[in-house]
């Protein structure tokens, strides 16, 4: 569908028109990540309605005003957004692929220190998968690590 | 008018008296998810959410497509129990995000849950 131009439009009132005239887009892919030793694997799930936007182009914002935003946030002083323009007054992102979609996702809510530096480590920090590539039951899962046996080379992905 | 726009500062009902659209604009949901945590963790429908991060057992991150303005929105989780009571409740926000937990009630063990249901109240950035 054709997205409406939307530049200057508050980003709120584009996921409102997404959500009306969009049909959600349930995504088999999943990115798995470790943040922390001790901690269990996470696993993020992409939003139906924001692949959506996303693949439709023209509604979501570049990456680099999300991380406009989160710099702001990490300062010591932080007590308000007063950069909310630049998640709704830059130009949207074009429409992309469902893969664009699982990286920018990656950028915009895995943390830095995992997807940056994701294969520096003895095992990857991150690997993304398939949904039925996935434990298909709850057990055991404050367990559940990504495996030492996996490589961190190119061969990763054929 | 696809794209149309009423610009007004009151809506009035036919009996019912008048409001201030300030009040529809600041006391809407700004966020809202439903969540399933059993089995393959998925986000069933949601407004205003990137992505769910499923963080373990009981506990779910929203990630937010448009940032809260600070971090003292309100937000709030609730959810339907597979047979036994469970309860909800929102931590480590920021304002791009949320953390749900969910904890069953004759245990007080973390929880999945079949529908774990969010909304989160507040200004935008």
């Amino acid at each position: 569908m054709q997205t409406p131009n939307f530049k200057g439009t508050h980003l709120f009132d584009r996921l409102c028109w997404a959500k009306e005239n969009l049909e959600p887009i349930q995504c088999d892919y999943r990115v798995v990540y470790e943040d922390s030793v001790d901690g269990c694997a996470k696993i993020l799930v992409p939003d139906p309605n924001f692949c959506a936007a996303f693949v439709n182009g023209g509604i979501i914002p570049k990456i680099e005003n999300y991380w406009a935003l989160a710099d702001d946030e990490a300062k010591p002083d932080f007590v308000k957004h007063t950069r909310g323009y630049l998640l709704h007054e830059t130009e949207p992102m074009p429409a992309g692929t469902l893969e664009e979609c699982i990286e920018f996702l990656i950028m915009k809510d895995c943390p830095q220190s995992v997807w940056k530096e994701w294969d520096s480590g003895n095992k990857p920090k991150m690997v993304i998968c398939r949904k039925d590539q996935l434990p298909a039951t709850r057990e055991w899962r404050n367990a559940w690590k990504i495996s030492e046996e996996l490589a961190t080379d190119e061969t990763i992905a054929a | 008018m696809a794209n149309g726009k009423i610009k007004a500062d009151q809506i009035e009902h036919s009996t019912a008296g008048s409001l201030d659209t300030q009040y529809v604009v600041n006391g809407s949901a700004k966020a809202w998810s439903q969540v399933k945590q059993t089995d393959t963790f998925a986000v069933n429908d949601s407004f205003n959410i990137s992505s769910g991060v499923d963080q373990g057992t009981g506990i779910a991150r929203m990630n937010l497509s448009t940032s809260f303005a600070n971090t003292t929105f309100s937000g709030h989780c609730t959810n339907d129990s597979s047979g036994w009571g469970h309860n909800g409740c929102i931590d480590d926000i920021a304002t791009s995000r949320y953390d749900m937990y969910q904890m069953q009630t004759d245990t007080t063990g973390a929880a999945d849950t079949p529908r774990t249901q969010s909304v989160a109240f507040g200004d935008l950035a």
